[in-house]
């Protein structure tokens, strides 16, 4: 098992490296000029100069490379080009606000959709599999931007069900207060397509030699399916849901900006608008890292837990 | 989504004024005792910005948001009567205005005494008092390269020794110790400012939180970047706590001497009579707490307004039909709840600039002056109030905004919106029509008219407008798509055809004028405009007391600009704000970025949290 | 298909795999009908295309905002509570001692007359589904936007599937050190969450429009492709018809082009179709973030970014109309897709 994490480790290596040039390439080749972006509306040349040399634009590109290398792997990226917060600061104090929203959709869906996707394979050819396929395909045809106006305006100004944005200071306040229409939406937006996933990870299940011994035990099929059956999805599941925990902290860049919550998507977007180029590297590469972290911990899990996979 | 109102605006903030006659006139913010704030803790103004701040050390954001806050936490020695019309220029942390001497090159300012910061640790538990070094470390702090001051090229042009000592700066470092020829203090309480030359416009330089006072100990124990997030004045309110992009906590400054609210009204305007009448003799500050959020997002802005998430608002353009009726006037549903509504009109003007150095537009030949003035006849500034602006903009005839002074309700531009003379003026320049029914040069060459644009909804809105336009001429446009910083970097090497910007907050005409002027050719004049004549002229109104002479210098600059057709100007913006039932005296003034301190909130109409 | 022992064959040609299939297709009535909205759809893209259908979507046939024909009780506001402007009552220019260089043409221009017999536009109050805020029908622009949309979301997918087929069947078939190298492409690319790297690159991209949404959206979305690609040739080139074809001295190119790439044809097919939904659905965020199609153009994208204020002052028959649009298309693409998929590959359970 050591040896599987050590080499697996071993072989982020090169894809770390990938994902630096890739970076490197876009905001320092193809990116133009961030002198500019430093510099305001109202600077002179005298005054972009100097900041092209603090910024070392001036070297020559295998130098700034280095100098990228080296911020990378002491994880200090520097400061925000428009508000001078530095990197690693931003990324601790908008964490939490993303966790806060995104922890509590992403459980309560999980199990939602796991539910459902099991109801559903129990179900499987009858029309109301059929049809609810159908609903779900059209869930998923519908914008999320159409989602969330429409959930704002109904749910929150006309219903008054809801406040319409904003974030408060403690925990509690944020869960009951100001989270759950933004994580109702996420879930409108979520239930069809992993709904959909599960179930073909149900369905791998439901054709496996265990779930007709058991039917032919006399076990119900409710037993066979809610207990036996989802025991075992619960595998792929989890593995899935932890690889993707990292693209959905950004995912929701949209229920952020909307909501007014102070999260790391939402300032991805204002990174991006802004040109604030040290934000979006660091963003990539930090995400990029947990990415594969993530990928490694689901891998593991599953190897892990489910007894019929060998660990090479 | 408007990030901000307008399209890429730039948020300029020198300041000036006109009257420094009327500094006899004026009006004390009456003193009272030091060190007594009658601010409540229960009162909270809670309010929202439609885009981020950046950083709270005010001599080196220029972005309009930080600066709101910044003028609460800073004073200044002079700023403007809260009031009075026209704009006013009153002491704040001076005593009074100051003396001018030596042939109106040196100011004398007399600090008042006991007015003191709020506490921070960096003044190890003493009580810290504002004195006149504090000035002059502040305005020096704007020569310090690191700085990297929005505001020094002003600064530059007025103060003595200020260029010569920016340049020694950039070589040697900042030496604050140095004594400058310009700014410097003779005793704790007197401070003096040398000119290059008599200015008629200085003082209004420094009504501007970028210069109110700082402590040196504060900035140098924070650090460059620390200082962004703790700044520390001897202003009406005090920085509480600080999520970046998210949340702004205030709260009143116990060391800030309150005073009695005493301000005349401008008996032609009802809205300032009634708020007059209502707070006339209070003790002020009265509001104890300040929470500002950020919403980007005008349909959440404008639902926290109406869900009373937030006490006052600027309606944001595209829900103005929520809150007004066709004749401008509160909507009888949010009228009969107590909302109450401030309108005015702003001190920005918007405009599109084209580019004397481009070679498709620019140049100074009859040909091309024609065919500019040609495109700005037939864009519809109607239109565009009407429709992108919801009629909620004045059409501009001059660069300078109704409420700075320097505004002459008179003038009437030679340019209005006529597709019929702009086509008839570009057949008599042999502009003649190809196959497809597009002009060409008049030596037979394409024609295409590239404007550049950022990807915000307002400008996608404008483009559509503008295309609209040039096909009633028959003209070919091309909609260039860009980030705002290459546009800026193309802007400052005048390699930018054409691009529709806004010019807020100039205190002065001088400063709206400036944009045209040689002298600032890779800074804000996008246009490169360079003609001798605007030039002098520019000198001459820099220099022009108030009277006909000026007034038709001013007249000059405008026609010159028309003529040659250096901008296209659109329309000058007409707020709406509007304020719960429980905020008194909510209003605000063209040139000062905010006006916490004299504002209250009636506490059993709801306004505590 | 029955083998009848009368045939005069006795050992009859298996019907191919896309008969089969074909077979199993229009049995399915859901997927049947979810191509025929398709078809429809490229066939209204393609009329537009053609510039038969909708041409004139930019005219302002309406007073801005008008609302639909069927929906009387909205109430037409026009743009803006104020329709009278203020106006300046006289408007003769100031005079100023400035020489003007084109004072006689000036003059001159200033006489102009409007040409006689020349119309007012007359502006509809109602349009079937309504105007936008200049007076331009929702529904030819819903029709354009399709165009652009559609186009887009094809162009980009084709884009991620050439890319993402090309290097997967490469990399599959000859193994080695290339497929080392493209493995470590895709584990590059794939580390990096899509939204994010589509953010990064159109942070960086000087130009903006619909090429740059293809490059954008297309460079991002090719790793599914490589993974199936790269599968399938891995399968396939084991199998016996492969090494058959070898036997006979087929080169790679051959091998790889002309017999294994119509049996995978189908994966590319299904996967194809999913990606156009993708990007189409990519679109109206990207088109949110300001980076989609320029004014000339409009599509889905815009035009639901344009009406999202909208609806809070009572407009909302552009969401309407693009969102009912958008829905139709993708919903029977992805059921095609689906009936594709279990028409292609029985070995799917329903």
């Amino acid at each position: 098992m050591h040896a599987y994490v050590a080499r697996r480790l071993w072989q982020m290596l090169p894809t770390m490296a990938g994902v630096i040039l890739l970076v490197f390439f876009l905001f320092n080749w193809v990116g133009g000029d961030p002198a500019y972006v430093l510099a305001g509306l109202m600077s002179n040349q005298e005054q972009i100069e100097s900041i092209r040399t603090a910024m070392g634009l001036n070297e020559p590109l295998y130098v700034q490379l280095w100098i990228f290398v080296k911020q990378v792997a002491t994880f200090d990226f520097g400061a925000s080009w428009t508000t001078g917060e530095s990197v690693s600061q931003l990324f601790a104090s908008r964490l939490p606000a993303s966790l806060t929203l995104m922890l509590p959709l992403l459980v309560i869906e999980t199990v939602v959709c796991l539910v459902l996707a099991v109801g559903l394979s129990w179900v499987r050819g009858s029309r109301m599999d059929r049809g609810v396929m159908v609903l779900f395909t059209l869930l998923m045809s519908v914008s999320i931007l159409v989602f969330i106006i429409l959930g704002q305006y109904l749910l929150a100004y006309r219903w008054g069900l809801f406040p319409v944005q904003g974030w408060g200071d403690s925990l509690w306040k944020n869960l009951s207060t100001y989270a759950p229409l933004p994580i109702l939406l996420g879930l409108l937006v979520g239930v069809a397509p992993h709904t959909r996933l599960f179930r073909t990870f149900v369905l791998d299940e439901v054709d496996q030699d265990y779930v007709r011994t058991a039917r032919a035990k006399g076990l119900s099929e409710a037993r066979v399916m809610f207990v036996h059956v989802l025991r075992n999805a619960l595998i792929p599941v989890i593995t899935f849901v932890i690889s993707n925990i990292p693209g959905l902290l950004l995912g929701a860049f949209l229920l952020e900006r909307f909501f007014g919550i102070p999260g790391i998507g939402r300032e991805i977007i204002l990174a991006v608008e802004r040109s604030d180029f040290p934000v979006i590297k660091a963003v990539t590469v930090y995400v990029a890292l947990a990415t594969m972290v993530f990928n490694l911990l689901g891998d593991l899990l599953y190897r892990l837990t489910d007894p019929r996979v060998q660990l090479r | 989504m408007l990030r901000l109102v307008l399209p890429a605006m730039s948020t300029h903030w020198p300041r000036r004024c006109l009257a420094a006659w009327a500094c006899v006139a004026s009006l004390m913010v009456g003193g009272a005792q030091a060190g007594t704030n009658q601010a409540d803790p229960a009162k909270v103004l809670r309010m929202a910005f439609p885009a981020a701040e950046t950083g709270f050390d005010p001599v080196r954001v220029s972005d309009l948001y930080s600066n709101i806050v910044n003028g609460g936490i800073f004073q200044p020695l002079v700023t403007y009567d809260w009031m009075a019309r026209p704009s006013t220029i009153v002491p704040d942390a001076a005593q009074a205005l100051p003396e001018i001497s030596e042939g109106g090159t040196l100011y004398t300012f007399k600090i008042r005494k006991g007015l003191y910061f709020s506490a921070d640790p960096a003044f190890k538990g003493q009580a810290r008092e504002l004195t006149a070094q504090d000035f002059v470390y502040t305005l020096l702090r704007h020569i310090d390269p690191k700085n990297k001051s929005p505001r020094v090229a002003d600064l530059e042009d007025k103060i003595e020794g200020f260029a010569a000592a920016r340049r020694q700066a950039a070589k040697e470092g900042m030496n604050y110790e140095q004594r400058h020829p310009g700014i410097y203090a003779s005793d704790r309480y007197t401070l003096h400012i040398r000119l290059v030359r008599a200015d008629r416009n200085f003082l209004t330089l420094l009504t501007n939180p970028y210069a109110g006072g700082m402590a040196r100990e504060v900035v140098e124990a924070y650090g460059p970047e620390g200082i962004m997030a703790h700044p520390v004045g001897t202003g009406p309110y005090v920085l509480d706590s600080w999520v970046r992009g998210s949340k702004i906590k205030l709260r009143a400054n116990p060391t800030y001497p309150g005073f009695a609210w005493n301000f005349k009204a401008n008996p032609q305007d009802a809205q300032d009579v009634a708020i007059a009448t209502r707070l006339q003799g209070r003790s002020m500050p009265q509001i104890g707490r300040v929470e500002i959020s950020i919403i980007e997002e005008p349909q959440s802005m404008w639902l926290a307004f109406s869900g009373k998430e937030i006490d006052i608002v600027t309606v944001p353009p595209s829900f103005i039909e929520k809150a007004l009726d066709r004749e401008n006037h509160l909507l009888p549903s949010l009228s009969s709840t107590g909302v109450q509504m401030y309108r005015s009109v702003e001190a920005d003007i918007t405009y599109q600039f084209f580019n004397m150095r481009d070679p498709v537009i620019g140049g100074y030949t009859p040909e091309k002056i024609a065919l500019r003035r040609a495109i700005i006849l037939g864009f519809d500034v109607d239109e565009e109030i009407r429709v992108i602006r919801k009629g909620q903009a004045i059409r501009a005839q001059q660069m300078v905004s109704p409420v700075i002074p320097g505004h002459d309700a008179a003038y009437r531009s030679i340019v209005r919106f006529s597709p019929l003379q702009a086509n008839a003026l570009l057949d008599q320049f042999g502009y003649k029509k190809d196959s497809h029914g597009y002009r060409m040069h008049p030596d037979g060459k394409p024609l295409v008219f590239t404007i550049h644009s950022s990807t915000s909804s307002i400008d996608r809105e404008r483009d559509e407008l503008w295309k609209k336009s040039m096909g009633r001429l028959g003209i070919r446009l091309q909609v260039k798509k860009d980030k705002f910083a290459e546009m800026l970097k193309q802007g400052k090497t005048c390699s930018l055809s054409s691009w529709g910007l806004g010019w807020i907050g100039a205190s002065e005409a001088e400063f709206v004028m400036g944009l045209l002027s040689s002298k600032t050719i890779g800074q804000s004049n996008y246009a490169c405009f360079a003609n001798a004549e605007y030039d002098q002229e520019f000198e001459r109104l820099k220099r022009l007391p108030e009277g006909p002479e000026r007034a038709q210098v001013l007249r000059n600059l405008y026609r010159i600009m028309e003529v040659y057709g250096a901008l296209g100007l659109s329309s000058t913006r007409i707020s709406t704000r509007l304020s719960q039932p429980h905020v008194e005296g909510f209003r605000q003034h063209p040139l000062v970025t905010n006006g916490w301190q004299f504002m209250d909130i009636r506490p059993s109409a709801g306004g505590e949290k | 298909m029955t083998l009848s022992p009368h045939s005069d064959n006795p050992v009859q040609a298996s019907p191919g795999a896309w008969r089969l299939a074909w077979q199993r297709f229009s049995a399915d009535r859901i997927g049947m009908w979810s191509a025929c909205i398709v078809l429809c759809f490229l066939l209204l893209v393609a009329l537009t295309a053609m510039g038969l259908v909708a041409a004139d979507w930019e005219k302002e046939v309406a007073i801005g905002h008008a609302p639909p024909t069927w929906a009387t009780s909205a109430s037409s506001k026009g743009a803006g509570p104020s329709q009278q402007l203020p106006d300046v009552l006289d408007y003769t220019p100031s005079h100023a001692d400035v020489t003007d260089p084109i004072a006689k043409e000036w003059a001159q221009a200033q006489r102009a007359v409007k040409p006689a017999g020349e119309k007012p536009d007359v502006l509809a109050a109602h349009l079937p589904m309504g105007a936008d805020k200049w007076g331009r029908d929702v529904l030819s622009k819903t029709i354009k936007g399709a165009e652009t949309s559609v186009l887009v979301g094809l162009a980009a997918a084709l884009v991620a599937t050439v890319l993402g087929a090309v290097l997967g069947a490469v990399s599959g078939w000859f193994g080695g050190w290339v497929d080392d190298l493209s493995n470590w492409l895709y584990n590059v690319f794939h580390a990096i969450p899509g939204i994010l790297l589509i953010l990064a690159i159109a942070a960086v991209l000087d130009t903006k429009g619909s090429a740059a949404v293809v490059v954008i959206l297309g460079s991002t979305s090719w790793t599914g492709m490589y993974r199936l690609m790269r599968g399938e040739f891995m399968k396939h080139r084991e199998r016996e018809y492969v090494r058959a074809a070898d036997a006979i001295g087929a080169s790679n190119m051959r091998r790889m082009f002309v017999h294994i790439l119509p049996n995978v044809s189908h994966v590319i097919l299904v996967q194809y179709s999913l990606l156009t939904v993708a990007c189409i659905k990519a679109e109206v965020i990207l088109s949110y973030l300001g980076f989609g199609v320029p004014v000339d153009g409009v599509s889905w994208g815009t035009m639901l970014t344009e009406a999202q204020n909208d609806l809070l002052v009572g407009i909302w028959w552009q969401l309407l109309c693009a969102t009912l649009a958008m829905s139709l298309f993708v919903t029977a693409l992805s059921l095609l897709t689906d009936a594709l998929r279990d028409a292609l590959d029985p070995k799917v359970v329903q």
